[in-house]
């Protein structure tokens, strides 16, 4: 290293100040310069897997969650075991529960919280459970597509605060709450609903003694006895995410029923349901329909208002354990519809495609909801 | 006299620290080295001094609370490139300015499937201005108190390739403007004076981004770093050669999201921080390479947080008895 004579220095020491000044800000005008190109240089690589630029979706609302494209790791092939074993779960956890014939199965939102998607196979129901824990929705889809056999993956991409799935097959995008593809090969196909419920671990274990339950034996080290959201499932003021509409009629984290049919949304509260005495007949969309629940119990769900032999059923509350509703025939009806007692054992009354949830989710995806 | 102002020290750590409303919180555990990297070395009026150094954060451990998961599919990478200048105007006030470029990196190796999102861009800019508030050059003692603005230099709403917008933890910048205060004592050996004992302060106040995501309001939490050290030198092979060891406490409290506290953020840690110094020049340039290890860490739910930190750097410096410009071209 070179240094300058004294006589050199000497020479420049006071023309030299406004230089030194100048050599001391030289890194905080690189940065200035640079900082104003950001948007030009704006460096981004995402080697996730490239789909398709065309959203259905307003692009400019999708938004990276942080984890990251698999951050969030899907079950697939997940192992069950009997209530009694369910040692992880207390009385008043939620379970998401989809039953096939005799195969009656729950998934946790202790697990879910975590997982999101859960890729099942229920005596041969394709299904994929999709729980998105900022909208506290849970859906049941077919992994049966146009293009084949898929499971779903979640994305990280969030819209309106709602999970975008993916699926494997194609890598398209899914809108859980917009019930179809909104990105990719398969942009526009509607999912393919297989209808799920949801109560408390309480109520589950008293309506369902014989099913199983997810294991906590994911592959995955997690605490499932933990909630990993602070206090957002209580806090109606935390959003994470921006929703658009925020629909401010009911408190943002209420838990609701809402159903979907045609692009519509009806929505119904559990109070509601206790000014009925627990069943509300109604029609949405020219469908007639029976909602029926139990705030106690933690539970709503909605059926067609006809039972399978096309009689028209005057419902009431069933709270003997695993009835949710009795006609006037003396059926005794569980909470997927299936007949359980009763001249029409073993049949199954049809649902609408309902989910429960916040209210901050219908709000947002389906503006105008109308409220019960 | 000793004890008196290692008393009055720790006084001004406590006051910095908490004083300050600790209402907000802060984090990203991922974040840019800022509070830990200021303050340029003490030196004589006039002094012209330069910093570049490189530091890269590696964040492949998922902890909840102090639990350690067995996990590492995800990683975090922060690569920054800081720039350090500082003049010493006299012998009470000197100035510094830190400027950074970083790339933040997210890699996700899932399902037999490796995703990778990039983002990059310069980061904030921090003014700091300071004070030497007690120096004593019969018990080698200086005390310097600073404090100064960050600014908000770094992109905040970069996009991944899809054009869709990325979250606060993978931005360059952090889109507010903060307040910085900071002080360091240091005191040598008596019977080795290049032996020399430090202790650091930084907290950093955050200020919000109004335009997080197009319509939110973000603030990164409030952050205290507490840096103890010791560090000697001595002569071989004809080189000036630096050993150090650094203990550093590291308290980022919850980020805020529309007032909210942001589930995930904010945290504890103890690093311990050895540190290497080569100076080639006779005590006027210096190389220094550093690793930060985490010895305990808590954070707040569960998150990715710091595996090992590296730091490589070059300080130089120009008396203003002896350089000039003109003739350092040559």
């Amino acid at each position: 290293m070179r240094y300058p004579g004294k006589k050199h220095l000497s020479n420049h020491l006071n023309s030299n100040i406004m230089k030194q000044l100048h050599f001391l800000l030289l890194p905080f005008i690189i940065l200035v310069n640079d900082g104003c190109k950001k948007n030009t240089t704006a460096v981004s690589g995402d080697n996730s897997g490239s789909v398709s630029n065309e959203w259905s979706i307003p692009r400019d609302r999708v938004f990276d969650g942080g984890p990251g494209k698999d951050g969030i790791p899907a079950l697939t092939a997940p192992a069950f075991i009997n209530l009694l074993q369910a040692t992880y779960l207390s009385d008043n956890d939620l379970v998401v529960g989809y039953r096939k014939g005799n195969d009656i199965r729950a998934y946790s939102h202790n697990i879910l919280n975590w997982h999101e998607i859960v890729n099942d196979d229920v005596s041969g129901d394709k299904l994929a459970v999709i729980y998105c824990p900022l909208t506290g929705t849970a859906t049941g889809w077919s992994r049966m597509l146009p293009s084949g056999e898929t499971t779903f993956g979640v994305s990280g991409l969030l819209y309106n605060a709602n999970v975008i799935p993916f699926d494997r097959k194609t890598n398209s995008n899914w809108s859980q709450l917009l019930l179809k593809s909104v990105n990719g090969e398969l942009n526009g196909i509607d999912a393919g609903n297989l209808q799920v419920i949801e109560t408390t671990w309480k109520t589950w274990k008293e309506m369902f003694p014989g099913s199983k339950v997810l294991s906590t034996n994911t592959g995955f080290s997690r605490n499932y006895s933990s909630y990993p959201y602070g206090d957002y499932r209580i806090n109606h003021n935390s959003i994470l995410f921006g929703i658009v509409p925020d629909d401010n009629r009911l408190p943002r984290k209420e838990r609701v029923l809402g159903i979907i049919k045609d692009g519509k949304a009806k929505v119904y509260k559990f109070s509601s349901l206790a000014a009925n005495n627990g069943v509300i007949q109604d029609v949405f969309k020219g469908e007639s329909l029976v909602i029926a629940g139990n705030e106690q119990r933690n539970i709503m769900v909605a059926f067609e208002n006809k039972l399978p032999d096309n009689s028209i059923p005057i419902f009431s509350m069933d709270n003997t354990g695993v009835g949710l509703l009795k006609d006037q025939f003396g059926n005794i009806w569980d909470a997927f519809g299936v007949a359980v007692s009763g001249p029409l054992t073993g049949q199954k009354i049809k649902s609408p495609q309902f989910i429960m949830g916040y209210w901050m989710a219908f709000g947002s995806f389906y503006p105008n909801a109308v409220i019960f | 006299m000793g004890n008196y102002y290692l008393i009055m020290f720790m006084a001004s750590v406590f006051i910095l620290g908490f004083s300050t409303k600790v209402s907000s919180q802060s984090c990203c555990s991922g974040g840019v080295p800022v509070s830990n990297n200021l303050g340029l070395p003490a030196s004589v009026e006039k002094t012209f001094q330069f910093a570049i150094s490189y530091d890269l954060n590696l964040l492949n451990t998922l902890k909840e609370g102090s639990n350690w998961l067995d996990d590492n599919a995800r990683k975090r990478l922060t690569h920054s490139i800081l720039f350090q200048s500082g003049y010493v105007i006299n012998k009470k006030w000197s100035a510094e300015i830190f400027a950074s470029w970083i790339r933040q990196e997210r890699i996700i190796n899932q399902f037999n499937n490796t995703s990778q999102t990039v983002a990059q861009g310069p980061g904030d800019a921090v003014l700091l201005l300071k004070y030497k508030l007690l120096t004593n050059s019969v018990k080698n003692i200086n005390w310097l108190v600073g404090a100064g603005p960050k600014f908000p230099t770094g992109s905040s709403d970069k996009k991944d390739k899809n054009d869709i917008s990325l979250n606060a933890d993978l931005q360059p910048g952090s889109g507010s403007l903060d307040l910085i205060t900071w002080t360091q004592f240091s005191k040598n050996g008596k019977q080795r004076p290049s032996l020399t004992y430090s202790g650091t302060a930084a907290f950093s106040l955050k200020g919000k981004n109004n335009s997080y995501l197009g319509s939110q309001i973000y603030k990164f939490g409030n952050e205290l770093i507490l840096i103890g050290g010791v560090a000697d030198q001595y002569v071989a092979n004809k080189f000036l050669w630096g050993a150090s060891i650094q203990a550093m406490y590291r308290h980022a409290f919850q980020d805020e999201n529309d007032g909210e506290k942001t589930p995930g953020t904010g945290g504890r840690w103890i690093f311990f921080r050895p540190g290497l110094t080569i100076k080639p020049g006779g005590g006027i340039s210096a190389i220094n390479i550093s690793a930060s290890i985490p010895a305990y860490s808590w954070v707040k739910d569960t998150q990715l947080t710091p595996t090992v930190r590296y730091n490589v750097g070059l300080y130089y410096e120009i008396p203003r008895k002896k350089a000039s410009f003109k003739s350092f071209k040559q």
